[in-house]
């Protein structure tokens, strides 16, 4: 196992033999999962440690969004048509701060990756950056009947 | 960096932890460009134009690289179709480890799902999940006070 995993080159993984790259690629999962976690627990920290903040109805502007805390909890306060509406200020994707991002409607969007959450229900609206369709490509076969790859669809 | 545990980061002052995301935030930075160079492995290493029409089964996928470009083959009743070998959620190489239902395909990494005829996503990743919402209540000196509701899952 590589000690560093950060220190690994492009053409250091290109040399690897199939199976130490399968190998070596699980690794590498496990140690960026790991720095996930932590990075999320840091996250969930700050929140915890972070000043409890009193807010007034009418501080916040329409379509404003502004945070308050829920006992330990950081939470996020959206206004909309004259409504407050409150959810976890933990993006649901990275746990970042929702707070960060931006109100249109009744729904916000993280500022780190774009997932986008209903502040009424909290549901997920998009994971995160916007799936675009896969590019699709005609199919041949040449005499031998290998595959070849046409022009895309 | 030495991972600090879950002690230790209780003891760190606000500023300290704010100092800490900063540099795990840049450490995030490289563990994606490392993750690429990964992607970019397991997508090429597939021998060009290895795969025949009849050797690839029916259910079954497979990959081709031509010109540079590393495509997902799938079979499905007889007819074969080829995508674009990285999933557009974190542009992992479909092929690896994928699974193959019917149309739709199943990326390992995160399990999204997409319709190999139309390369729309059918289910997205799992790796985001709703949050919990609060009820609002107002104080008598008007501040906004939340209360957790019942069905929030902790």
């Amino acid at each position: 196992m590589k000690e560093h995993m950060l220190e690994y080159t492009r053409e250091e993984i290109s040399r690897l033999p199939d199976d130490r790259l399968d190998r070596a690629w699980k690794e590498f999962m496990t140690f960026a999962g790991q720095r996930q976690r932590l990075r999320e627990e840091v996250q969930r920290m700050l929140r915890r440690k972070s000043r409890a903040k009193s807010v007034r109805v009418e501080d916040i502007p329409e379509g404003g969004l502004a945070i308050t805390k829920a006992g330990e909890k950081e939470v996020l306060l959206a206004k909309v048509q004259g409504q407050i509406y409150a959810i976890d200020n933990a993006c649901g994707h990275s746990g970042y701060p929702l707070d960060q991002g931006k109100l249109d409607g009744y729904v916000v969007t993280c500022r780190w990756h774009d997932a986008k959450f209903d502040v009424r229900s909290g549901a997920v609206l998009a994971p995160g950056r916007d799936l675009r369709p896969i590019k699709r490509f005609r199919v041949a076969a040449d005499v031998d009947g290998a595959v070849i790859i046409g022009e895309e669809l | 960096m030495r991972p600090p545990a879950r002690a230790e980061l209780e003891k760190l002052a606000f500023s300290e932890l704010r100092e800490l995301a900063g540099e795990l935030a840049e450490e995030d930075e490289q563990i994606k460009k490392v993750r690429g160079y990964f992607m970019d492995e397991l997508r090429s290493r597939i021998p060009g134009r290895a795969i025949g029409l009849s050797d690839l089964g029916e259910g079954q996928i497979g990959a081709t690289v031509q010109n540079g470009s590393s495509f997902l083959v799938a079979k499905v009743e007889g007819k074969v179709f080829a995508l674009d070998n990285r999933c557009p959620h974190r542009g992992f190489p479909l092929h690896y480890q994928g699974k193959l239902d019917g149309y739709t395909v199943t990326c390992a990494f995160h399990a999204g799902r997409f319709d190999i005829r139309t390369g729309a996503c059918l289910r997205h990743p799992a790796d985001t999940y709703p949050c919990d919402t609060f009820r609002v209540l107002s104080a008598a000196d008007g501040t906004i006070a939340c209360a957790p509701k019942k069905d929030n899952v902790q």
